[in-house]
């Protein structure tokens, strides 16, 4: 589903990722693991179209997105969630969740000023809105701020909007960083159920290794923008190399 | 004698404040959604009231038509400049010192093409040809065809300004780009599309402003340049993201150059060459007090920004 083949990025001739292949199935939730600034956000940033590539190709579904705008690539089916919940803070929950939705006839200026031609779609997107943060328990925060929210809440939310734009797959910085335990187990209960019931794709970044690898299937593991190593959750704690890098042992 | 000075002050208060308003929301849409003091906003009024002058005179002296074809233009120079000033400079990454500049360039050189159509057709200090009428008269003040344009437009303008930014998709979509501009790009708005339709807004705004401007005093390739500093003060004092801040800004401006400089000079004798001090001496007083404008009389969930 995701491929990207020798993928490298440099930062004024610092070279922040280097030469990384992976790829992801469809269906598959896949970790991606590593110590802070093994260039883990930035390959997730690479991929998302957030920063251009210096080298390599990103294949999403047969596309080429190596030289896609952001846009573009979210509009193929490939979403991502943030490391610090990044919200519209000034926006209520709800405008947060519809906005990523494909385009609507009232985002077209000339249709904009007359409510007949975009009242039923509105209406559809905003129960569709309703449904996903019913999901997730936040159904009666549809009309509060987001900055009012709390920081699971916000996390919860940059999903829950992830989700509107209906993505195949998508791409989580550290969904759980910053959320208490209890939370954090359900944010990831949340991404199984994605996965199972519409099957979902995920690549996910994460710090709490004992919730994550109950969860994914495989693991790649960064270091110094580097890929150190890739294999199922079990093998990577064996693995000597990943363990001096990661635990120090 | 005071009364009716003070009652046609504030007739002249409401009608400035009005179009001051209409010119500040333009500022204000720019600074949010486009982060771009602009500057050249005070030219694109220029062009539209020059539109409206060219167009009463050659086509039409129906105010409909000569401030919808004033606000296409307006809308056009502005989408231009955007396209072959602006968005280069923001390619680059820009800083904001930078766009500002731009924007003041891009007004000087508009101002002075239209020095030079001015100079060319003779057109300098002239009136629109929109025919003048006396709809009401007391004994204390007169109420012209002209402020029933003016005030109720502007007032129909800036109701309908506020509900396609809170009430439609598109206004959805604005807020975001005002919001965090990073994250719009990132899950899928067409920002460069929004960008333009915002640019188109504003132009048109201007060029509305511009056409009523001209009507309601004359037209000159300077005109746009003198009103911008009233106008960008009461886009400051509105905290530069609120609409109503914006709104109150406009009239508090207004009503100080126009009504408080009347009393000013009729109990002190204080000359009228003062007036363009005052505005000034009033925002500084409030920015003193309120550092933040009167962003927080407003505080409520439609503000464009924190």
């Amino acid at each position: 589903m995701l491929e990207l083949s020798k993928v490298s990025k440099d930062f004024d001739g610092l070279r922040a990722v280097s030469n990384v292949s992976l790829s992801v199935k469809q269906g598959e939730i896949v970790g991606l693991i590593g110590p802070n600034g093994s260039g883990k956000s930035t390959l997730l940033n690479v991929i998302s179209g957030r920063f251009p590539v210096t080298a390599g190709r990103i294949t999403f579904q047969e596309h080429d997105i190596t030289p896609l705008s952001p846009d573009r690539i979210f509009h193929l089916g490939l979403g991502r969630g943030f490391q610090d919940p990044s919200l519209f803070y000034q926006m209520t929950v709800l405008d947060n969740t519809i906005l990523p939705a494909k385009a609507q006839k009232g985002e077209n200026p000339l249709f904009a000023p007359f409510k007949r031609f975009w009242r039923q779609e509105e209406h559809q997107l905003a129960e569709r809105a309703y449904e996903i943060l019913t999901q997730i328990d936040m159904g009666r925060l549809f009309g509060q701020l987001a900055s009012e929210l709390s920081g699971g809440q916000m996390k919860l939310l940059d999903i829950a909007r992830s989700q509107m734009g209906n993505p195949q797959m998508l791409l989580l910085d550290e969904p759980t960083a910053g959320v208490a335990p209890p939370l954090a187990q359900s944010i990831f209960e949340h991404i199984a159920n994605l996965r199972q019931n519409e099957n979902m794709t995920f690549l996910i970044i994460e710090h709490r290794l004992d919730m994550l690898f109950n969860f994914v299937d495989r693991v790649y593991v960064m270091h110094m923008g580097e890929l150190l190593a890739h294999d199922t959750p079990d093998e990577i704690l064996e693995n000597a190399e990943v363990r001096e890098v990661y635990f120090g042992d | 004698m005071f009364e009716r000075i003070l009652i046609d002050s504030l007739i002249r208060s409401m009608q400035v404040g009005s179009l001051y308003a209409l010119m500040a929301l333009g500022i204000t849409l720019t600074m949010s959604v486009l982060k771009l003091p602009n500057f050249a906003h005070a030219e694109f009024v220029t062009v539209g009231a020059y539109t409206a002058l060219i167009v009463s005179r050659n086509v039409s002296t129906n105010p409909i038509i000569i401030l919808g074809l004033s606000a296409i233009v307006a809308s056009v120079v502005a989408l231009v400049s955007h396209i072959t000033v602006f968005r280069p400079f923001e390619k680059q990454k820009s800083s904001i010192y930078i766009m500002l500049l731009a924007s003041f360039a891009v007004g000087l050189i508009i101002r002075y093409v239209l020095f030079l159509t001015a100079d060319t057709f003779d057109l300098f200090d002239q009136r629109i040809q929109v025919p003048l009428e006396i709809w009401y008269r007391t004994d204390n003040f007169i109420l012209s065809n002209v402020f029933f344009w003016v005030v109720p437009t502007s007032i129909v303008l800036v109701i309908a300004l506020s509900l396609l930014l809170n009430a439609t998709p598109l206004g959805r979509e604005m807020r975001a780009l005002a919001d965090n501009f990073d994250l719009a790009r990132v899950i899928g708005i067409p920002v460069e599309r929004v960008k333009w339709l915002t640019w188109l807004l504003v132009g048109a705004l201007a060029g509305i402003s511009g056409a009523l401007w001209g009507i309601q005093t004359s037209v000159s390739p300077l005109m746009g340049w003198v009103v911008i500093l009233s106008v960008f003060a009461a886009a400051i004092l509105g905290g530069l993201s609120s609409f109503p801040g914006t709104i109150l800004g406009a009239y508090v401006v207004a009503f100080s150059e126009n009504t408080i400089m009347q009393v000013l000079n009729f109990q002190f004798g204080l000359s009228f060459s003062f007036k363009p001090a005052i505005p000034f001496i009033i925002i500084v007083i409030v920015l003193l007090i309120r550092p933040e404008g009167f962003t927080q009389f407003f505080k409520s969930n439609r503000s464009l920004k924190r």
